[in-house]
C-alpha cells in the first residue's frame, strides 16, 4: 500500500481536528496510527475510509486521489473494510447475514456464493459454531473477529481498524489482536488506530504518531520504539509503556 | 419476623412481559371481577334485560361489523404508508419538506378528530369531488393516524444507533440500502408497541366516522337502540365486536415482538 496525506484540514464547526496534516510518502503494509486521545487519530482514519471529506488537501492511495463527491467515495468504500471500536454488527442479523449482507447487496454477489464464501470464512476463524447467533449472543471478542471477517468478505484493497480492542478484556483483545497480524501476514493492508503499543509495535512496520491534528513523527515501527524521533512522541512511549 | 424480605415490584432486569402463559390466570381472574362488578351495578338498580328486540336487527350489527373491519384495514394500510412517508419527510435534508411535514402532524395532533372528519369531509372532499363517504372516511381516518404513526416510526428510526449507519456506510451501503436493510428492520422491533397503540386507537376511532353517515358497527348500534330502546343491550355487542378485532391484533403483535427480539 502507497499512501499519500497533503495538507488535510478538518474542522468539526469551530474545532480544527486535522490541522494542515501531511506525511512523507508512506509505503508499507501494516502502517499504525498512535497518539494522545483527540490527536485525530480515528478523524483520519475516517477520512482515509472515505466517511469524511477533508475542508482541504489530499489523500493518494495507490496514486489515485480519494474522490471528494458522494457517490464516488461510496463506490470506494465498497472496496475498502473498515472496522470500529464496538457495535460494529447489525444487531438484528445473525453472525453469517452480517457477512452475506453486504456481499449481496452492495456487491451484487449471487447468495448461494456469498453464503459459501462467508462460512469459508467463519470456519477458518473457528467461528462456524457462531454463525446463527446475533451480535448480542456473542462475547465482544467474537462480534469484533466477526466484524472484521465482515470487512474481509468484500475483499478489500485495504482494512481500516478504529481501535478494535479498546472496549474488550486483554484475553479477547488477544484473539482479536492474533487475527490483525493474520491479516498482516497474508500480505492485505492493514492501517489501524491503536492504544496497544506493543501490538504497534509487532505487527506495524510504519508508525506514524498523530498530536495536534498533526503528524508529529513518523518512521519505521522498529526505529520508533527504540529511538522515537521526536520529544513529543518520546514523552507519549514513555508514559504508555510506564505501567 | 417472617424471613421473605419485600421485593420491589418493577423488575429492572428485562423480562419478558408479553405472552407469558402465566398471566392467562390472572388476566381471566381480572374479567370475571370486572363482569361482576357490572353484574353487581345493574342488578342494583334492577336492570331488566331483554334482548329480544335487538337480536331482530343482528344482521344490521353484522353488516355494520363487516363495514368497520374493512375500514380499519383499508386505514392500517393507508396510515401506515402516511406514517411512513411523515417519517421520512421530517428527515429530510430539505426544509420545505421538513416544514410541510412538521405542519401536518402538528395540525392532525392538535386538533379533535371530530373536526377534521367534519372540516375534510364537508369541505375538502365534497371540493374535490369525493362523493363516497367510505373512501373519504379511509382517507381522513388515515389521515389522522398518519400524523401519530409517523412520529411513532421517527422516534424509532432515531433509536437506531448512528453506530449502525456508519458501518453501513462504510460497507458501501446506498442511502437507501441503509435504511431498507439497517434503519428500518431496527427502527420497525422498536415501534411494534407503539404502533399496536396506534393502531387499536384506529379501529376504535373509526367508530367517529358515523358522523358523516359511514354505517359503520357504531352508527348501526346507534339505530338498533333507537330503534329498540334497549340501550345497554345494543352497546354490549358494540364492546364485543371492537374487542374481537383489536384483541387479536395486540396478540398478533405481541408474537411477532418475541420473533424480531434481538436485544438482550
Amino acid at each position: 500500500m502507497r499512501l499519500d496525506l497533503n495538507h488535510l484540514d478538518l474542522s468539526f464547526g469551530e474545532t480544527p481536528v486535522l490541522n494542515g496534516l501531511s506525511a512523507d510518502p508512506i509505503d508499507c503494509g501494516t502502517l499504525a496510527l498512535i497518539g494522545p486521545s483527540g490527536g485525530g487519530k480515528s478523524t483520519l482514519l475516517r477520512v482515509i475510509a472515505g466517511l469524511l471529506i477533508p475542508d482541504a488537501g489530499e489523500i493518494r492511495l495507490d496514486g489515485d486521489p480519494l474522490p471528494k463527491n458522494e457517490d464516488a467515495l461510496r463506490e470506494y468504500r465498497k472496496r475498502v473494510g473498515t472496522v470500529f471500536q464496538s457495535y460494529n454488527l447489525f444487531l438484528h442479523l445473525d453472525a453469517l447475514t452480517n457477512l452475506v449482507l453486504p456481499m449481496t447487496v452492495v456487491h451484487g454477489v449471487p447468495p448461494i456464493e456469498a453464503e459459501s464464501r462467508a462460512m469459508e470464512l467463519l470456519e477458518r476463524f473457528r467461528l462456524t459454531d457462531h454463525a446463527y447467533k446475533r451480535p448480542r449472543e456473542l462475547s465482544g471478542g467474537q462480534q469484533q473477529r466477526v466484524a472484521i471477517l465482515r470487512a474481509l468478505a468484500i475483499r478489500p484493497r485495504l482494512v481500516l481498524l478504529d481501535e478494535p480492542t479498546s472496549a474488550l478484556d486483554p484475553e479477547m483483545a488477544a484473539q482479536v489482536l492474533d487475527m490483525v497480524a493474520e491479516l498482516a501476514d497474508e500480505g492485505i493492508p492493514v492501517i489501524l488506530v491503536t492504544h496497544q503499543l506493543a501490538f504497534a509495535k509487532s505487527a506495524a512496520d510504519t508508525i506514524c504518531f498523530l498530536h495536534q491534528g498533526r503528524i508529529q513523527a513518523q518512521s519505521s515501527a522498529d526505529e520508533f520504539f527504540t529511538h522515537p524521533p521526536t520529544e513529543a512522541s518520546q514523552r507519549f512511549v514513555e508514559t504508555v509503556l510506564k505501567y | 419476623m417472617g424471613s421473605r424480605s419485600w421485593e420491589f415490584p418493577l423488575s429492572l432486569t428485562p423480562t419478558n412481559t408479553d405472552s407469558q402463559p402465566r398471566l392467562i390466570p390472572w388476566l381471566l381472574l381480572g374479567v370475571v371481577l370486572v363482569a361482576g362488578l357490572f353484574y353487581g351495578a345493574l342488578h342494583s338498580v334492577a336492570y331488566v334485560w331483554d334482548f329480544e328486540a335487538v337480536w331482530q336487527y343482528r344482521q344490521k350489527f353484522f353488516t355494520g361489523w363487516w363495514v368497520t373491519i374493512r375500514l380499519a384495514a383499508a386505514s392500517l394500510v393507508l396510515s401506515t404508508l402516511f406514517g411512513l412517508l411523515t417519517a421520512l419527510a421530517r428527515r429530510s435534508s430539505r426544509a420545505p419538506l421538513r416544514a410541510a411535514a412538521l405542519g401536518y402532524v402538528e395540525l392532525v395532533r392538535g386538533t379533535p378528530l371530530l373536526v377534521q372528519i367534519l372540516l375534510l369531509y364537508y369541505g375538502v372532499a365534497n371540493a374535490v369531488g369525493m362523493d363516497n363517504r367510505y373512501v373519504a372516511g379511509v382517507v381522513i381516518l388515515s389521515l389522522f393516524a398518519g400524523a401519530y404513526i409517523g412520529e411513532i416510526i421517527r422516534a424509532g428510526i432515531e433509536s437506531v444507533p448512528g453506530s449502525q449507519i456508519e458501518s453501513a456506510r462504510a460497507l458501501g451501503f446506498s442511502d437507501v440500502q441503509v435504511y431498507r436493510f439497517v434503519i428500518l428492520p431496527q427502527a420497525g422491533r422498536q415501534v411494534l408497541p407503539a404502533l399496536t397503540g396506534q393502531f387499536v386507537s384506529l379501529i376504535k376511532d373509526s367508530s367517529l366516522l358515523c358522523i358523516i353517515g359511514v354505517e359503520e358497527f357504531t352508527l348501526s348500534a346507534r339505530q338498533i337502540n333507537s330503534n329498540t330502546y334497549s340501550t345497554l343491550e345494543s352497546y354490549l355487542p358494540l364492546a364485543f365486536g371492537y374487542l374481537l378485532l383489536t384483541l387479536p391484533l395486540s396478540l398478533f403483535t405481541a408474537r411477532l415482538e418475541e420473533r424480531l427480539r434481538y436485544a438482550a
